[in-house]
């Protein structure tokens, strides 16, 4: 009897416990939480929201679930114990990521998409309503990005899914830091001018401002974002974690790279030579100047010389221009009669011949 | 019964033993006090709800589960590593895109002029607001390294392959993590983006050579350029000296040609001027002296004109 009675006492103090502790219950600040009475919800505590968003909420409570409680924010909460139960969800922005897709552009090149999203259950009652967990809101986000993501993809050319301004290739910037590149919609060049700095031209990709990266993220989020509503669900952003060449496309790249390099050394190398060869041309012509001038300048000199050293000896013999002729005469005579001459004479009158005609010896 | 029946289970010796062991958990894991490490802030959670942040040191609490209390390292700078990992710091041992397939994977990226290239990069973060960084995202290194990733994809898929590789990349940098904080701001991840570091940049493996060649041939055109003018620093003074030398020499003999004139016209007119006081001395002199300069170097030969063509006498040694 006393056993039996202490059995009971005891039974009902751990009943007692049981409903007490289910009275209670914590919502942490990254949850938030949906009572249901008997399967029905009745209540909806919800975390951080914008005054905005708690009145879309509530709008969205009275058209769908009248008579629900909303309220907001973390702490100590209070239910029915038995009668009501307490579904948690996250409050936090949660992850997404799928698996790499081979996706095939608009220009029929293949690409390897790796896409992620975060997302935010934004309604919990209706995340209940159509989803109930986590796992399930996956596979509805699997479904919604995955084909969001082909079909935009679709749309666009390669080019387009890689970039996203209508800057050329980002050049502006390029042209700012390298500030002897140009570039050009047709023509990619390199060039060496007179100082020999490098100029090199570029070949710019244009874009119309409603493509590229940015702007197809953009509308695969705005679209999944619609879609994923009517499971509770916001969509933050869409993002292309890696847009990848596969493997077999990647070598087609790697030779028009290699060729694309190749050429440029050439050009190089050609650009060096030609260079080299002006140069030297170049000095040659002057240094054939220099000696060619200063030939002129000794020329000059020399005749000068020689015309003044004529006039001085025209002007001393003009004065005197018959003992010119006499010493002419000597002169010439010494310059015949060299140390190998000879002379040959006859016996008779020599010295008469000679003193007496001083004059007219030759 | 139930009663009963889990005091079968438990000993009765080991009871106490049991009830000091759970105590002891719920006090040290749960309970009325915990320590904040110097570079971490305690985030107080009252009924899961904040309440207080707390600095360095010990501090008291409610225990489990009234209080709960999270200890976010707010002072640490972090980082996530992309294209390589640092499996250990010392000795410090990587795998990077050069020797793993997932790094690469990783790392390989399409620029904007739709060439490929490997970047390795570091992002460099720190928390910046706790309670932001604890209650508005879940997977928190995760989430950042997604956006780390996209980020840079973004970028260098708007940079050409040149501008990456070479003068771009501070630019490029500064762009990465200017579009990770607003993506982070955008979740309010509560981080603060210190830097971003392109650590390694590179050309994929199968075109390193020919990229390493255009740097190569960069330096030939240079060298070749080196060559000419050192070619034409030797030619051309060499021709100005020459051409100084061949002018100085023109000079010289400017002036010798000249004076001699002027010497041979001076001496001339004064010989003149004697030969007019008293030409037929003068020139009777003049003639003598020649003749004897002459004569004493000349042979002479004297023929005898009676005797015939075949007699001659031969007046000096010197004759043939």
């Amino acid at each position: 009897m006393k056993r039996l009675k202490r059995l009971f006492y005891g039974t009902l103090a751990f009943f007692l416990l049981l409903v007490v502790l289910g009275a209670f219950f914590t919502v942490s600040e990254t949850q938030q939480a949906v009572i249901l009475q008997l399967g029905n919800p009745v209540r909806v505590i919800v975390g951080d929201r914008t005054p905005e968003q708690m009145a879309d909420l509530q709008a969205w409570i009275d058209a769908n679930a009248p008579g629900v409680k909303l309220s907001q924010g973390a702490g100590l909460y209070f239910k029915i114990p038995f009668l009501q139960q307490v579904e948690i969800f996250d409050d936090r922005i949660l992850e997404y990521d799928d698996p790499p897709a081979d996706v095939v552009t608009k220009d029929k090149k293949h690409i390897q998409v790796d896409c992620y999203a975060r997302w935010r259950i934004d309604n919990p009652l209706l995340f209940l309503r159509r989803v109930r967990t986590e796992n399930g809101a996956l596979s509805r986000l699997d479904d919604i990005i995955y084909s969001m993501i082909r079909q935009e993809l679709g749309k666009s050319n390669l080019i387009q899914i890689v970039r996203s301004t209508n800057d050329p290739i980002g050049l502006g910037d390029y042209v700012r830091l390298v500030n002897n590149v140009t570039y050009s919609d047709t023509l990619e060049d390199i060039e060496i001018d007179a100082e020999g700095e490098i100029r090199e031209t570029i070949k710019l990709v244009r874009m119309i401002p409603t493509q590229g990266r940015i702007a197809i993220l953009d509308r695969v989020t705005t679209t999944c974002r619609a879609m994923a509503e009517d499971y509770g669900i916001f969509i933050v952003d869409v993002r292309i974690k890696r847009a990848d060449l596969p493997e077999e496309n990647q070598a087609a790249v790697f030779t028009r790279m290699q060729a694309e390099r190749n050429r440029i050394s050439n050009r190089y190398r050609a650009e060096g030579r030609r260079m080299s060869d002006v140069i030297i041309a170049n000095t040659d012509l002057q240094v054939d100047s220099i000696r060619a001038n200063a030939n002129l300048t000794a020329l000059t000199i020399t005749g000068i010389a020689d015309s003044t050293a004529a006039a001085i000896y025209a002007e001393a013999y003009n004065s005197y221009p018959e003992f010119y002729n006499f010493t002419r005469s000597l002169e010439t005579l010494e310059n015949i009669m060299g140390r190998t001459s000879s002379i040959v004479v006859g016996t008779e009158g020599i010295f008469e011949y000679i003193v007496s005609n001083p004059g007219e010896f030759l | 019964m139930k009663v009963i029946k889990s005091r079968a289970m438990v000993p009765q010796k080991y009871k106490w033993g049991l009830i000091v062991l759970v105590v002891l958990l719920w006090f040290f894991l749960g309970g009325p006090f915990y320590i904040v490490d110097p570079e971490e802030e305690g985030i107080v959670l009252t009924f899961g709800k904040y309440t207080a942040t707390t600095g360095p040191g010990f501090h008291f609490k409610w225990p489990w589960p009234f209080q709960t209390v999270f200890k976010p390292p707010v002072n640490v700078v972090q980082r996530i590593e992309i294209g390589f990992r640092t499996l250990s710091d010392d000795p410090p041992v990587y795998i990077s895109f050069t020797n793993d397939k997932d790094m690469l994977a990783e790392a390989q990226m399409l620029t904007g002029d739709e060439n490929i290239i490997d970047c390795a990069i570091i992002v460099q973060f720190r928390i910046s607001s706790p309670t932001d960084y604890l209650f508005n995202v879940r997977d928190q290194q995760g989430t950042l390294r997604d956006i780390a990733e996209a980020s840079t994809r973004l970028v260098v898929g708007n940079n050409a392959i040149d501008a990456v590789l070479t003068t771009g990349k501070l630019e490029i940098q500064n762009r990465i993590m200017d579009e990770i904080q607003e993506i982070s701001d955008e979740y309010r991840m509560g981080v603060n983006i210190i830097a971003v570091q392109l650590m390694d940049v590179q050309p994929p493996q199968p075109v390193s050579a020919a990229f390493k060649d255009v740097a190569t041939a960069r330096e030939d055109m240079q060298a070749y350029i080196n060559e000419a003018e050192s070619y034409r620093n030797q030619q051309i003074p060499q021709a100005l000296a020459d051409s100084v030398e061949r002018v100085n020499s023109a000079m010289g003999y400017s002036a010798g040609r000249v004076n001699t004139a002027i010497g041979e016209a001076f001496r001339f007119t004064a010989v003149a001027e004697e030969y007019r006081k008293s030409p037929g001395v003068t020139a009777t002199r003049l003639h003598l002296e020649t003749l004897a300069a002459l004569l004493d170097t000349v042979a002479i030969t004297v023929v005898d004109e009676s005797a015939g063509a075949l007699t001659h006498y031969n007046l000096s040694g010197g004759g043939q």
